[in-house]
């Protein structure tokens, strides 16, 4: 239950993912040499103890044959329990077996009974003939033993290893996947195994993270910040134990180190370990790589869904809101057109004002739909050449009621180079300067809208004697949905639309700048675009026929 | 105003839409007949053919375009768009199918009737060969090629009078660059749009009171040019945000 909870800990946030796994149940090669031995000794007393059962059992069978009269002095009797023992439990039984064996066969069945002393050469030489043959045996016996358990062994690992592999085919998460490693390693290795999670730099403070030596867990981080994707052995410098350290990455994600300690042996032994620690990760790291591309699958089908969701969702807005609106302004300019309200001097101005408002709410909306498809498609201008003075005239002529209450003055240049821009955009984003002078200033002031050329630039600008802008505005107005907090209360406005302006101006080669002296007093607003002016004098003698 | 009581065929699928089309339309001496989808619209357009067609982009059943299409192949009624918010590629998409002119949403009524009038006056008046067009204070007499300004007759090259002479014959209606192009030049490559705009600089100067404010000569953002009736009494358009100085000369 514990690493349950620990992998949902770390599902619900996936840059602390630490596994950690007690030390095994299969208690293996472990902690020194000194221990190692006296656990063998243990294990084999008890062994060695049978194989001396074996020799008193066969000491009494031998006895009963003996009370018949049956046989001569025959030691080889005593080969029994040796063969026994060497296949059982190994070469150490068998050659205490071996011994005991001579001893009593000497000691019972050997003339002078119950001495160690022989008479009879024949015999001397049948007791140490079979002491030979005995310890022969028991070796030659032992060794096929180890032999057998090697064999059973590589057969349990393939067991385990064909086990394991049907363990990650069925892993449909990184996590699971993870722990899935981690088990095999600890449970069915015996090895200590600890994840470190990549990702986020990793949770360094984690409590299992400090249970490692100090020079490994700074081995392992180091490989998480470098983000290397190999496999290294260290030796841990005071306990003298070698420690496994291999990155768990793909292509895709980088999910941290895998430590493991190997713990401490002959060369060949740590080697052999190592050789089948990495054939699992290997196993698990091609499993790794298929879950991480089809969450990368997955994440890129979710992404094209909600892009498909949004441009339903705009175009459901553009359709449902617009249509309204269209009607509400259709239906007013009927009414304006009515001699009966044409002629009223008190109607007239309230129809105008609908119109403003419908006109106003369908400019926002109109803003809003721009600023998704900007951040939905980015923008692809068609440029074309264009005259300025068009583009001036077009965007006045669309707020031309917006600009009703100012007083208005229009200073085109003569003979402006022609722009290479989409004329609309550029159109949008000068409308909008418009649209800001009018908002930010009295009724009644002037308004200045200009045309000139300026070196290898044409300059469109507008001038109110507004609001003006404090330097801090003035780093806040190219950001989306910025509004300034001297305003926010009293003019309305999304703050979309001077992004948008700029977008489009950058976007056709040009810039927008919005200067102004102070609070107060007032803005110039100048949109700066490329010009080619050496072609027109070709294009005039193209004209001139 | 229309005068002479022409059917106008309205194809929108929104009621409120028509409704007010309806009243406009009306209003402006039509009788008008409506159409809830293609379907319907084209029905009604085969059955007994109207005088102008009002045509909506958007239909449930059909799209507007195609509509287009399937009436241009067996009539060539006069038929205006009704587009939200169109590209100006698709506008001109739509003028090369065969629209005589479009207008997006939302719009006045005027503007549409305006709208209106100029592609009746061209379908019943296109024939005519020695028509005089007037905009403005422009007289453009196409049968003895004399362009006259407030009576004064101007001179124009050869450009200039070929420039003046398509858009005066599409008086009122919007004509594209690529028309534009293809008919002065023979070259409909768009790179040579900006002997276009040099030629149309050169033609304001000479046509326009202030060329840098045309009145008569008007662009159509990346769709065209066109040229515009003049103030007429039936289409009262406010502009009150007009008292400009002028210092360029």
């Amino acid at each position: 239950m514990g690493n349950v909870h620990a992998l949902w800990m770390s599902l619900k946030d996936p840059g602390k993912l630490v596994f950690s796994f007690p030390k095994s149940r299969l208690f293996a090669a472990d902690p020194d040499r000194g221990f190692r031995f006296a656990h063998y000794v243990r294990a084999s007393a008890w062994q060695i103890i049978k194989a001396l059962a074996l020799v008193a059992l066969t000491t009494i069978v031998y006895f009963a044959i003996d009370y018949y009269g049956l046989l001569n002095f025959v030691p080889v009797i005593y080969l029994i329990p040796v063969v026994i023992a060497a296949t059982r439990w190994g070469a150490l039984p068998a050659v205490v077996a071996s011994i005991a064996g001579f001893l009593a066969a000497d000691y019972f069945f050997a003339p002078p009974y119950y001495s160690f002393t022989v008479q009879d050469p024949q015999q001397i030489v049948d007791l140490l003939l079979f002491l030979f043959v005995a310890l022969v045996t028991s070796n030659l016996a032992a060794r096929l033993k180890s032999e057998a358990d090697v064999l059973r062994a590589r057969e349990k690992e393939l067991a385990d290893l064909y086990a394991f592999s049907r363990r990650l085919a069925a892993c449909f998460t990184v996590a699971e996947l993870i722990l899935a490693i981690q088990e095999y390693l600890s449970i069915t290795l015996g090895r200590r195994t600890i994840v470190i999670a990549g990702a986020a730099s990793g949770d360094i403070g984690s409590a299992d993270h400090q249970s490692l030596p100090e020079s490994i867990r700074q081995e392992a981080i180091a490989m998480i910040a470098t983000g290397a994707s190999q496999s290294r052995t260290i030796v841990e410098p005071v306990t003298q134990r070698v420690w496994l350290i291999t990155s768990i990455s793909t292509d895709y994600v980088d999910h941290g180190v895998i430590v493991i300690d190997l713990g401490l042996g002959s060369s060949d032994a740590i080697d052999a370990m190592r050789r089948h620690v990495e054939r699992v990760l290997a196993e698990a790291i091609t499993r790794l790589r298929r879950l991480d591309l089809a969450k990368a699958m997955n994440e890129a089908n979710l992404r094209v869904q909600a892009d498909q969701f949004k441009e339903a969702l705009i175009g459901g807005v553009s359709h449902d809101l617009r249509t309204p609106i269209t009607s509400i302004l259709g239906f007013m300019s009927v009414l304006a057109k009515l001699p009966e309200i044409r002629d009223d001097d008190r109607i007239h101005p309230l129809v105008e004002a609908v119109q403003d408002v419908a006109n106003q709410l369908d400019g926002d909306i109109q803003n809003l739909l721009n600023a998704t498809r900007i951040t939905k498609q980015g923008i692809h201008p068609q440029r074309e050449w264009v005259d300025p003075a068009d583009i001036v005239n077009a965007a006045i002529k669309q707020r031309s009621r917006r600009l009703a209450g100012h007083r208005l003055t229009v200073d085109i240049g003569p003979d402006l180079p022609l722009v290479k821009v989409q004329q609309t955009m550029i159109e949008q984003a000068f409308g909008q300067l418009l649209e800001n002078a009018a908002k930010y200033s009295q009724t009644g002031s002037t308004i200045k809208v200009g045309a000139r050329s300026e070196q290898d630039r044409v300059v469109l600008s507008v001038s109110d004697e507004g609001a003006g802008l404090m330097p801090e505005e003035a780093q806040q107005l190219f950001k989306r949905s910025s509004r300034g907090p001297r305003h926010v209360a009293n003019i309305p406005g999304s703050g979309l639309g001077l992004w948008i302006g700029n977008t489009f101006v950058t976007a056709n080669g040009g810039t927008l700048e919005l200067t102004s002296p102070g609070a107060g007093l007032g803005t110039t607003a100048s949109i700066r675009l490329p010009a080619v002016r050496s072609e027109t004098s070709e294009v005039l003698a193209i004209s001139h026929e | 105003m229309n005068k002479s009581g022409n059917a106008v065929l309205l194809i929108d699928d929104e009621p409120q839409i028509r409704r007010f089309l309806r009243a406009g339309f009306e209003f402006a001496g039509f009788s008008v007949r409506e159409a809830a989808n293609a379907a319907e619209g084209l029905k009604s357009a085969t059955l007994t053919p109207p005088d102008l067609i009002i045509l909506d982009l958007e239909l449930p059943d059909l799209s507007g375009s195609e509509v287009l299409e399937r009436i241009r192949s067996w009539s060539n009624v006069p038929i205006i768009m009704l587009s939200i918010e169109t590209r100006e590629q698709e506008k001109v998409r739509l003028l090369k199918l065969g629209a005589d002119d479009y207008v997006v949403k939302p719009f006045g009524i005027a503007e549409l009737l305006a709208r209106g009038d100029a592609v009746l006056r061209r379908y019943f008046e296109g024939s005519m060969k020695n028509a005089v067009v007037k905009a403005g204070a422009l007289t453009v007499d196409l049968a003895l090629r004399v362009v006259e300004l407030s009576g004064r007759r101007i001179q124009l090259t050869r450009k200039e009078y070929e420039l003046l002479r398509i858009l005066a014959t599409h008086l009122g209606l919007v004509v594209t660059h690529h028309q534009l192009l293809n008919e002065i030049w023979r070259d409909s490559q768009m790179q040579n749009i900006q002997y276009l705009r040099i030629l149309v600089r050169k033609l304001r100067e000479k046509i326009e009171e202030d060329p840098n404010d045309p009145r008569i000569l008007i662009n159509e953002s990346g769709v065209g040019y066109r040229l515009e009736p003049g103030s007429d009494e039936s289409l009262p358009r406010t502009r009150k945000a007009k008292p400009k100085s002028q210092t360029s000369a």
